[in-house]
């Protein structure tokens, strides 16, 4: 009968080391950060995300929008990212961890000292929010952040 | 008189037999034989049985852990920028920026997720001017919008 009791000691530990990731909260996050410019000088779409376009247009009154950059970060649990943007502003993302299942981001966009925006957002899984606002040639910024992918 | 001595003859059959089947001996014998001849069927095979169960149990964790604990929710698009104007600056650097907030008001799920709103605005401010939070309800794609109108 040792054979079996050797057999159900490992199987035990599978299970704990198998049932480790539910139990455990997340220890980093990932963001993608795309930055669009939105103008009424033209009527030209540069969207590399189709399904964005629709809703843009809807949410927004601009005639153009372009697409100027796109940025992947992972985000470990404590700590900051910079991300520097055009127009010399730059969006600090710090992941805060999990509470109740939602993952806490922190975005602050600035420029020369002064903060555009300062906020935090709490995603369930997955979300999409767009910072929008902070003048950029003759248009305005929009940046788009999908978390938690 | 015939039928009463049947009778009694019986009863006394009846009590031979039921003393010799009683007796601890044939008790023992009957016991020992069961032991020999059917012990294996008493021994039914409960560490194998025991032993499959847990290991099915954990193939289908270390299968759907990853599952629950994490679903891509669409393929990760490659940074493939397009520069016009202000260049986006081609690496992500890390800058050490002031402590993260001690405690964000989240208010907890009173109802199922599937009905909570997938991106809560915890916080928001800023110094530039006002500062409008918008959540497009869309069903494929939900958004929230935060807007700043500076000088405002």
């Amino acid at each position: 009968m040792r054979w079996t009791k050797v057999l159900a000691a490992g199987l035990m530990g599978a299970l704990i080391l198998g049932t480790g990731p539910l139990m455990g909260a997340q220890e980093s996050t990932k963001v993608l950060v795309t930055v669009l410019r939105a103008s009424n000088e033209g009527q030209d779409f540069n969207l590399e995300n189709d399904a964005y376009r629709d809703e843009l247009i809807k949410l927004f009154s601009y005639t153009s929008y372009h697409q100027i950059g796109q940025r992947y970060a992972e985000i470990p649990k404590g700590d900051s990212q910079t991300v520097m943007l055009p127009g010399d502003y730059e969006m600090i993302l710090t992941y805060q961890g999990e509470e109740n299942g939602r993952l806490l981001l922190r975005a602050i966009i600035r420029k020369s000292g002064q903060q555009y925006v300062n906020t935090v957002l709490s995603s369930l899984k997955t979300g999409v929010v767009c910072l929008g606002g902070p003048p950029l040639e003759n248009g305005v910024m929009i940046i788009v952040l999908e978390m938690g992918f | 008189m015939s039928g009463r001595s049947d009778q009694d003859i019986s009863e006394i059959y009846r009590g031979y037999l039921r003393a010799e089947l009683e007796a601890p001996e044939v008790e023992r014998a009957k016991k020992r034989f069961v032991l020999e001849n059917f012990g294996r069927l008493h021994g039914f095979p409960v560490w194998p049985v025991a032993c499959f169960a847990t290991a099915a149990a954990a193939v289908l964790i270390f299968i759907l852990a990853p599952l629950v604990h994490r679903v891509p929710s669409g393929v990760v698009v490659p940074a493939n920028v397009t520069m016009r104007g202000a260049p986006v600056a081609p690496a992500v650097e890390r800058t050490a920026v002031s402590p993260a907030l001690p405690q964000a008001e989240v208010v907890p799920p009173a109802v199922p997720d599937d009905e909570l709103p997938s991106v809560v605005v915890t916080r928001v401010e800023s110094d530039m001017g006002q500062v409008m939070v918008y959540k497009e309800s869309a069903k494929d794609h939900p958004m929230t919008i935060i807007w700043i109108f500076p000088g405002r």
